[in-house]
């Protein structure tokens, strides 16, 4: 019996050992792994911390551009749509608008007398493309290279109407973003001037552009304005200098929407084959 | 040393060696014994006896039983086994508890200039998450809901036309730039533009008096491959032909071709 009894005691004392050994065990396992724990929580961290900045001016700058374009929806939509459906993508023959847009566009770059459109002639009927239609039409201009590059460049802005017409959406986002950086507080500024009138903005640039900057400081705001130049403005600015409030008085803008075909130079003659764009 | 010790030793290592010198540690060598080392030789020698040979023996009648071969390791783990299993479930409690009491989510980290939270930065994020989300179903319901066929048309044929004027206008900036006293070294008799070839064909003449023609010409070429409407500009043919004046002409044509949209 008294055997039995330290057989027992004996086998306890080792289970007890054994489970010792491995409560110990398995504490070390829990502390590794909490220390590890630790360890990735940390890295964590620093992943989201990284990301947070650009996800909060992605929000940003979403949220900017959904307000812009629910009031622009509400309010400017339907008028967008219709002179589009008027002048743009006319349903009708686009030649008459055309002529008269050339023309003044003419008019307005001779100035001095050196710049003329001798002659404008249109096929005899637009052809159907499926859902648009083109009308051919061929011209000939007289003038010095500048002028002739200033009235193709006017013609390239046919279709356009708003700023944001004329930059492409990744220069959008670069400007928006530029602003979100310097002055957050700008921003909802920012998307109204990429909704403003190409034409407004052409008759006069630098009061638009310092209207939208107002609260930019100095030193940002001209690199602002330099990136909005190098994205396409700049091109806005000498295509229309001193011809956008002529075009606007006469009711010409928006323009048809007009695709170049074909140029060519002789002397100081120039051929230009283009399509006219109508539905 | 005990005989079963020295036989199993024998057995393990198969060496005479060995047993030789258990048992000078035991007795000391010439048969005195070394008190001091005596219990510590003693259970040295069975200890490695009992790593190395835990099967039973078998009890043979012939064999003398010495006072040491009762096992000594089993009762010393048993006695010991109450503390060490108390110190194990301790030890574990105690880590459990530490793991509880010191979360990762209870702690700041530092995350460049600011300290937060980790819990707060996980919230803070999946809130962004949603409302980016949020917006961009708002933007997906504005477009579906506003009702422009002709300005979607419009935006989708501008898209085919390609930016001529405004290449012109670039190339004209360009080449004026090279105006020394109202005089153009650089002129473009040749301009011709293609849409089917999407490119333009530059071609003229470039003419200086002081014999770098050529040197005009390539930084001509270069300034024009500054221009991101282009794709891609050819090389051209680079010639030098002397003036009357003393100068240099340098005849070219060019390509120009446009980026795809």
């Amino acid at each position: 019996m008294n055997k039995l009894f330290t057989i027992h005691r004996h086998t306890a004392g080792v289970l007890c050992f054994v489970a010792g050994i491995l409560l110990s065990i398995g504490a070390c396992g829990v502390l590794a792994a909490h220390v590890g724990l630790f360890s990735q929580k940390r890295d964590t961290a620093v992943m989201i911390g990284t990301q947070l900045p650009e996800l909060k001016t992605a929000v940003a700058l979403l949220s900017a551009s959904v307000e812009a374009e629910r009031i622009f929806a509400s309010q400017a939509l339907t008028a967008r749509e219709e002179q589009a459906s008027v002048y743009i993508l006319p349903d009708g023959s686009p030649a008459a608008r055309t002529v008269k847009t050339l023309q003044e566009i003419s008019r307005l770059l001779a100035d001095g007398g050196d710049f003329s459109m001798e002659k404008l002639t249109f096929d005899a009927a637009p052809k159907d493309q499926g859902s648009f239609s083109t009308l051919t039409a061929n011209a000939v201009f007289r003038g010095s290279f500048q002028k002739t590059a200033r009235m193709l460049a006017i013609l390239g802005f046919g279709g356009d109407m708003m700023i944001r017409d004329t930059l492409s959406t990744d220069d959008q986002e670069a400007f928006l973003r530029q602003v979100e950086a310097i002055a957050p507080t700008s921003l909802r500024r920012a998307e109204d001037f990429l909704y403003m009138d190409l034409m407004q903005y052409a008759a006069d640039p630098d009061k638009s552009e310092q209207r939208m900057l107002e609260d930019v400081p100095t030193v940002s705001a001209s690199d602002i304005r330099a990136t909005l130049l190098d994205a396409g403005l700049a091109t806005v600015r000498s295509a229309f200098t001193g011809i956008a409030a002529g075009l606007y008085e006469k009711g010409l803008w928006p323009m048809p929407l007009m695709k170049v075909r074909s140029l060519q130079r002789d002397g100081d003659r120039w051929i230009v084959e283009f399509a006219v764009f109508s539905r | 040393m005990p005989r079963r010790s020295k036989r199993v030793l024998a057995h393990v290592y198969g060496a005479e060696e060995l047993c030789e010198f258990a048992e000078n540690l035991v007795h000391g060598k010439g048969g005195k014994r070394l008190p001091r080392t005596l219990a510590a030789a003693e259970l040295f020698c069975y200890t490695i006896v009992m790593a190395f040979d835990s099967s039973p023996q078998p009890k043979s009648a012939s064999t003398n039983t010495h006072p040491h071969d009762t096992p000594v390791l089993l009762p010393a783990v048993a006695r010991l086994g109450v503390p060490v299993g108390i110190f194990g479930a301790t030890f574990f409690l105690i880590a459990v508890i530490l793991t509880m009491l010191f979360s990762p989510d209870r702690f700041p980290v530092r995350v460049g200039d600011k300290t937060v939270r980790l819990h707060e930065l996980e919230a803070e994020e999946k809130n962004l998450i949603v409302k980016k989300a949020d917006l961009m179903e708002e933007r997906k319901k504005i477009l579906a809901d506003s009702d422009a066929p002709v300005l979607h048309q419009v935006e989708k044929l501008r898209a085919l036309t390609s930016p001529v004027g405004s290449a012109l206008l670039r190339i004209e900036d360009v080449r004026r730039g090279f105006r020394i006293n109202n005089a153009d070294p650089i002129s473009l008799p040749g301009i011709a533009f293609s849409s089917e070839m999407n490119a333009i064909s530059l071609s003229g003449d470039v003419r200086d008096a002081g014999g770098r023609s050529m040197q005009i010409l390539a930084s001509f070429v270069d300034e024009l491959r500054a221009i991101e409407s282009f794709e891609s500009v050819s090389e051209p043919e680079y010639t030098s032909k002397p003036l009357p004046d003393g100068g240099t002409l340098s005849q070219f044509t060019l390509t120009l071709r446009f980026r795809h949209e």
